[in-house]
């Protein structure tokens, strides 16, 4: 008897782990049902691989259970793709991927290879490791070729190597404003509701900004008895938004995007009274030494959490600085370009309107071209841009004055939300990860859900000249391998040259007066020769 | 209680105790109160401890951080196979340091210095990540548990240690076993290894502790999540940034900072999650430091 | 008669026990030391081979050894190109520096604290101030270096201190000259209760009768520590030594990229933070494999020469 009960409860639990361990699984694969038509088309079977994230509350392993999975299931059945998925946990995932590339066995079809770097990317694929893209969509129904010429042709332009193919794909963004391409801002933001209650206007000029931190700190603005209101910039870097007021570009070579030509800050007529005017900002105690460095991160936003950050610099409409601070009411005003020296037109860090970036290959193990090809012509396409930047009409957007407008409980903010109502758009669940991510977002949605200063300032800097870019390779066509040669040659001393000096220079260590030395140093550096490379790839990419 | 410690030590070294204890009491004071200031942001309220606003007292009491450690069973199964590789680990380790000791010992072994020179050379000069991989890859063991086991089972670094305290061990004791007709591995079992508790006990500890907080084997060995050790979950958790958020779009950078806001707590917890076992585990091993004191048992 | 027998026959029969024995031993020896060589073989040696990127071009995909034209071999070029960086110099003496810093106050003070901690008789309270002194290895880098920064913040305890009597506040985390004294102090914070164990262990298993012999001798304590303890323990201390010499030109580069920034690049910046920065800036794979090579060299002579140097002064060696 007892025999008989272990028996069956050794049987039960067997089912037990075995339905379990059915249920769960990183992997996924995703059965097409039998076609109506009772004809048997071919089913086109390819392996993707990409990093997820499982800390996120919307799990890519949950994807069964949301109807906007079920709605791509769709898309890709009406091609006869059957995709089987391989996830890698992200904070494993560079190492992964090198480890998979370096044996070359077990390759997927097509894989996230984002974490590589675009040049060792270029560079395995002329060993024969990845396919090229443009070969493999002659073999499509031709959408993704007219959505890459027609529609994002800066995919293209951006990403051909100088062999004239494409080796991969990438996520693609288009900001418009009243229907033109429009930037995207990165701005000095200072605190409106400190501004407010000590009676300050907001400031016009650079020294109106210096007075305006002066009396934050005078005046004690955060009420904590302590001289201890600041702004956070970190002078090695010139996109800081404070640099751009002297009309100097954002990095140590940038585009100067109206004249298309390449500008280094150090050469720019702005560069002295720049540093003069950190000096003084350092010297009054408004720029805090203590978060230096590109490791400060967190220790700004510490200040932030600690309500002692005046102005800093981000994105003219972001919204997720306030809610992290500890105070009744924060409230950042976005300001500038503030002028600071006679004769020189303060310019703006943008970001470009026409973002191409991550990395998906098709790797040599793909023998099916013609399956590829399928796939690539839904993700490069306007059905799948709609349902993986916005989801479904009615059910995660909704269309407003011919804008389309998140409904409520989308959005990045409302990640806990989405997952409980299993209710989102493509891309939170299955975007910039396994695959690429389409967005074509017309900036109203987001000024006319923001607070109206916010929303003023936008509508106001949308078409300011001049601007340099917040990077310099969304105009740059790709580098040849002597470019890339050269570059790498030159690059790490610059740039730590450049840092060093800079940061001393705005610290008062390094005088003003041994400019022609400090000039000298970097063209031995190759400043110059850097300028003339960035000149050649911009030219480059304007003929294409 | 008075006479005790003056008939204990002579008189100047009271002065010496005290000294000793001054100095003493400075030292934990700055080696204890940062491992509690930690410990007290780990359970304060998650907005005080993001501040560090802290100093003496928790502000507000809160285990959401220990909660969200805990609650996953993720956490314990990779608690259960760290476990695994720790105990397996450890025992492998003293096994090859004892037997990659005990040889070094002979002056007269055959060809010692270039022996010697094998074992270091590793120490300094390897392959890289890529190589390993490949290796572990044709053995087979890519992705199981062997692959956490078996490339870490021997510690270069704890043969030498181990050899120098060998040479503690009075040459006599070999000598007179030799007499009396041992072979070598009698005299490594028999003699030897009862007398190596101390540093046995040394190594059993910084293996413990390299096992248990490593996770870079598991990284490129183990993508399956199910096999990982406890530091790879709790680095998942956590969410280190390894994002350079200068490289995201706008439309990212939100999504980013609200992640990195939302770990900023547990950072702590896991410190002292981490830590806390390693507290048991280390007077255990502490007792058989004094066990050496056998030798003189053992003089002829 | 007898004196015939010690001639040759006798001689060679010594001999040839002699041999028998030498073979015997070492036969002995290494089937113990079998596994070890084994092991080492298959993990350390023969991935080995992997050094060879630091002379190509390499990417993760490409092979290692081919004949194809597939690889691009370029000897000596990384090398050359670390070494005719503007701070070669700089980076080389930075590195030698700190490390020289944390060898020279570091070295001692686990052994120090070791040896006091020896005079403490009670059990529990011995146990209790081991522990609490490797606490801080298990800090993580990241919140020491946090801690760290925040103290010598220009409001932050160390100008609060220094304030107090008299002096002015600082902002130290931009001085260069403040950046070798904070990383060697926390470095050293962050690993002495660990580094001492070793040597709790060395000293506890000193044979205690020679303690009781000395004390009848009427020798104090301080004596008792300095002709028996430290003597004892020096083989231990010795090899260590060696070893931290032998690892000069490695520094703690995470503590280092946590706890730098752009103005003090003049003394923080070492080579492994800079090949990190290579790194970032999307420099070629074999860059770092190929400096790291060049250190572990570098390295790996002076392990070797310290070696010999501490044979002849003192006896004590690797081997």
């Amino acid at each position: 008897m007892k025999k008989c009960i272990s028996m069956i409860l050794v049987i039960v639990l067997v089912l037990a782990v075995l339905t379990a361990c059915d249920t769960t699984g990183s992997g996924g694969v995703t059965t097409k049902k039998p076609d109506d038509s009772g004809i048997a088309a071919k089913v086109h079977k390819l392996k993707v691989l990409g990093p997820v994230d499982e800390s996120l509350d919307v799990k890519f392993s949950d994807r069964e259970e949301y109807p906007i999975w079920k709605k791509f299931e769709e898309m890709l059945k009406t091609k006869n793709l059957e995709i089987t998925f391989e996830t890698v946990p992200t904070d494993q995932y560079s190492v992964v991927i090198q480890t998979r590339l370096a044996s070359s066995s077990d390759l997927p079809d097509l894989v996230n290879v984002s974490t590589v770097g675009n040049t060792s990317v270029l560079a395995l694929a002329k060993q024969g490791m990845f396919l090229p893209i443009n070969k493999i969509i002659e073999k499509g129904d031709g959408g993704a070729k007219r959505f890459l010429d027609e529609v994002i042709p800066f995919v293209t332009k951006l990403n051909t190597s100088l062999d004239g193919n494409m080796y991969w794909i990438t996520n693609a963004e288009k900001i418009t404003y009243q229907g033109k391409s429009c930037s995207t801002c990165m701005i000095i933001l200072i605190r409106k509701d400190w501004l407010e209650n000590l009676g300050l206007s907001a400031p016009k000029t650079a020294d109106e900004f210096k007075n305006a931190m002066k009396e934050f700190r005078k005046r004690d603005a955060n009420k904590n008895g302590v001289e201890d209101e600041i702004l956070a910039l970190n002078p090695a870097n010139f996109n800081n938004g404070i640099a751009q007021w002297f009309g100097l570009g954002t990095g140590i070579t940038s585009v100067a995007i109206e004249e298309q030509k390449i500008v280094s800050p150090w050469y720019q007529p702005g560069i002295k009274e720049y540093f003069r005017y950190l000096n003084e900002l350092v010297n009054e105690g408004i720029l805090d030494t203590s978060l230096f460095g590109s490791n400060a991160g967190d220790r700004i936003n510490q200040k932030l959490i600690e309500n002692k950050i005046g102005a800093q610099f981000s994105y003219a409409m972001q919204a997720w600085l306030e809610p992290a601070i500890k105070s009744d009411n924060p409230e950042y005003l976005p300001i500038g370009p503030l002028k600071a020296v006679d004769g020189i037109t303060p310019a703006n860090s943008v970001e470009t309107p026409n973002l191409s970036w991550g990395t998906w290959a098709v790797t040599k193990n793909c023998k099916d071209e013609e399956g590829m090809a399928a796939l690539i012509d839904i993700l490069y396409s306007e059905e799948y841009q709609v349902v993986t930047c916005w989801g479904v009409e009615g059910e995660t957007f909704e269309v407003v004055d011919g804008v389309n407008r998140y409904l409520p409980g989308i959005g990045n903010k409302y990640r806990k939300e989405m997952a409980a109502n299993r209710i989102c758009s493509g891309q939170y669940l299955w975007g910039d990860s396994v695959f690429p991510r389409l967005r074509f977002a017309p900036m109203e949605t987001q000024i006319n859900s923001s607070p109206a200063h916010k929303a003023d300032y936008q509508r106001q800097v949308a078409f300011y000249k001049p601007t340099f870019p917040n990077d310099n390779n969304a105009f740059l066509a790709m580098p040849s391998d002597d470019q890339i040669e050269e570059v790498n040659s030159i690059i790490t001393d610059l740039t730590t040259y450049s840092q060093e000096l800079a940061t001393n220079l705005a610290l008062g260590e390094k005088s003003l007066n041994d400019w022609d030395k400090y000039m000298a140093e970097m063209k031995e550096l190759g400043l110059d020769r850097l300028i003339e490379i960035n000149q050649v790839q911009l030219d480059a990419y304007n003929n294409r | 209680m008075a006479a005790k410690v003056l008939k204990r030590t002579n008189g100047e070294s009271v002065a010496f105790d005290i000294a000793l204890n001054v100095i003493i009491w400075i030292l934990m004071l700055f080696t204890l109160y940062p491992m509690f200031y930690v410990f007290i942001l780990s359970i304060s309220d998650p907005v005080e401890a993001a501040a560090m606003n802290v100093y003496l007292w928790p502000k507000g009491f809160s285990i959401t951080s220990y909660r969200i450690l805990f609650n996953n069973p993720t956490m314990w199964r990779s608690y259960g196979y760290t476990i695994l590789y720790v105990l397996s680990g450890t025992v492998l380790m003293l096994i090859t340091s004892v037997m990659g000791a005990y040889p070094l010992l002979e002056k007269n072994l055959f060809g010692r210095k270039i022996l010697v020179y094998y074992l270091i050379i590793p120490m300094y000069f390897s392959g890289g990540m890529i190589p390993s991989f490949l290796l572990i890859s044709k053995l087979g063991i890519y992705n199981t548990v062997w692959a956490m086991i078996l490339p870490g089972a021997v510690g270069i670094w704890n043969i030498i240690l181990t050899r120098t305290f060998f040479t503690s061990i009075p040459i006599t004791l070999k000598e007179s076993a030799f007499i009396d007709g041992a072979n070598h591995f009698t005299i490594l079992f028999k003699i030897y290894l009862p007398l190596s508790k101390p540093i046995l006990a040394v190594i059993s500890i910084y293996t413990v502790v390299g096992i248990w907080n490593s996770w870079f084997n598991a990284m490129i060995y183990l993508p399956n999540v199910e096999l990982q050790p406890l530091q790879m979950y709790l680095r998942r958790v956590l969410i280190e940034q390894s994002v350079d958020l200068t490289k995201l779009p706008a439309s990212a950078q939100e999504e980013a900072f609200l992640k990195k806001m939302s770990s900023l707590q547990l950072r702590y917890s896991m410190i002292i999650f981490t830590t806390l076992p390693v507290l048991f585990v280390y007077p255990f091993f502490q007792k058989y430091f004094i066990k050496g004191a056998m030798i003189g048992s053992l003089k002829e | 008669m007898k004196t015939e027998l010690t001639e040759p026959k006798v001689i060679q029969k010594l001999k040839s026990n002699y041999t028998k024995t030498y073979a015997k031993n070492n036969i002995q020896l290494y089937l113990i030391m079998s596994p070890v060589i084994i092991f080492l073989f298959i993990f350390s040696y023969i991935p080995m081979y992997g050094v060879i990127i630091a002379f190509q071009d390499y990417l993760p995909g490409m092979p290692f050894l081919a004949f194809d034209g597939s690889i691009k071999w370029v000897g000596l070029k990384y090398i050359k190109e670390f070494m005719s960086s503007i701070y070669f110099s700089r980076l080389f003496s930075n590195t030698i520096l700190l490390s020289l810093y944390n060898l020279v106050f570091g070295f001692w003070i686990p052994i120090v604290f070791a040896l006091l901690l020896n005079e403490i008789k009670r059990q529990r309270y011995k146990k209790l101030i081991q522990t609490a002194s490797y606490m801080p290895y298990f800090i993580s880098s990241v919140v020491v270096a946090g801690m760290v920064l925040s103290f010598v913040n220009v409001d932050g305890i160390v100008n609060n201190i220094i304030t107090f009597f008299g002096f002015s506040r600082q902002s130290f985390n931009v001085n260069p000259n403040a950046f070798p004294v904070i990383y060697t102090i926390t470095n050293i914070w962050k690993s002495f209760g660990w580094n001492a164990i070793i040597y709790m262990s060395s000293i506890s298993s000193i044979d205690p009768t020679l303690y009781e012999s000395a004390q009848l001798d009427g020798a104090n304590r301080i004596k008792q520590m300095r002709y028996i303890t430290i003597p004892l323990i020096m083989p231990t201390v010795a090899v260590l030594l060696i070893f931290s010499i032998g690892g000069l030109l490695d520094t703690n580069s995470e503590l280092i990229l946590l706890l730098y920034n752009e103005s003090v690049y003049r003394t923080a910046d070492v080579i492994g933070t800079y090949v990190y920065r290579v790194g970032m800036l999307g420099g070629k794979f074999s860059y770092g494999t190929a400096i790291g090579l060049f250190t572990s060299i570098i390295n790996f002579l002076l392990l070797s020469i310290t070696n010999i140097i501490s044979k002849k002064i003192s006896n004590f060696g690797l081997w």
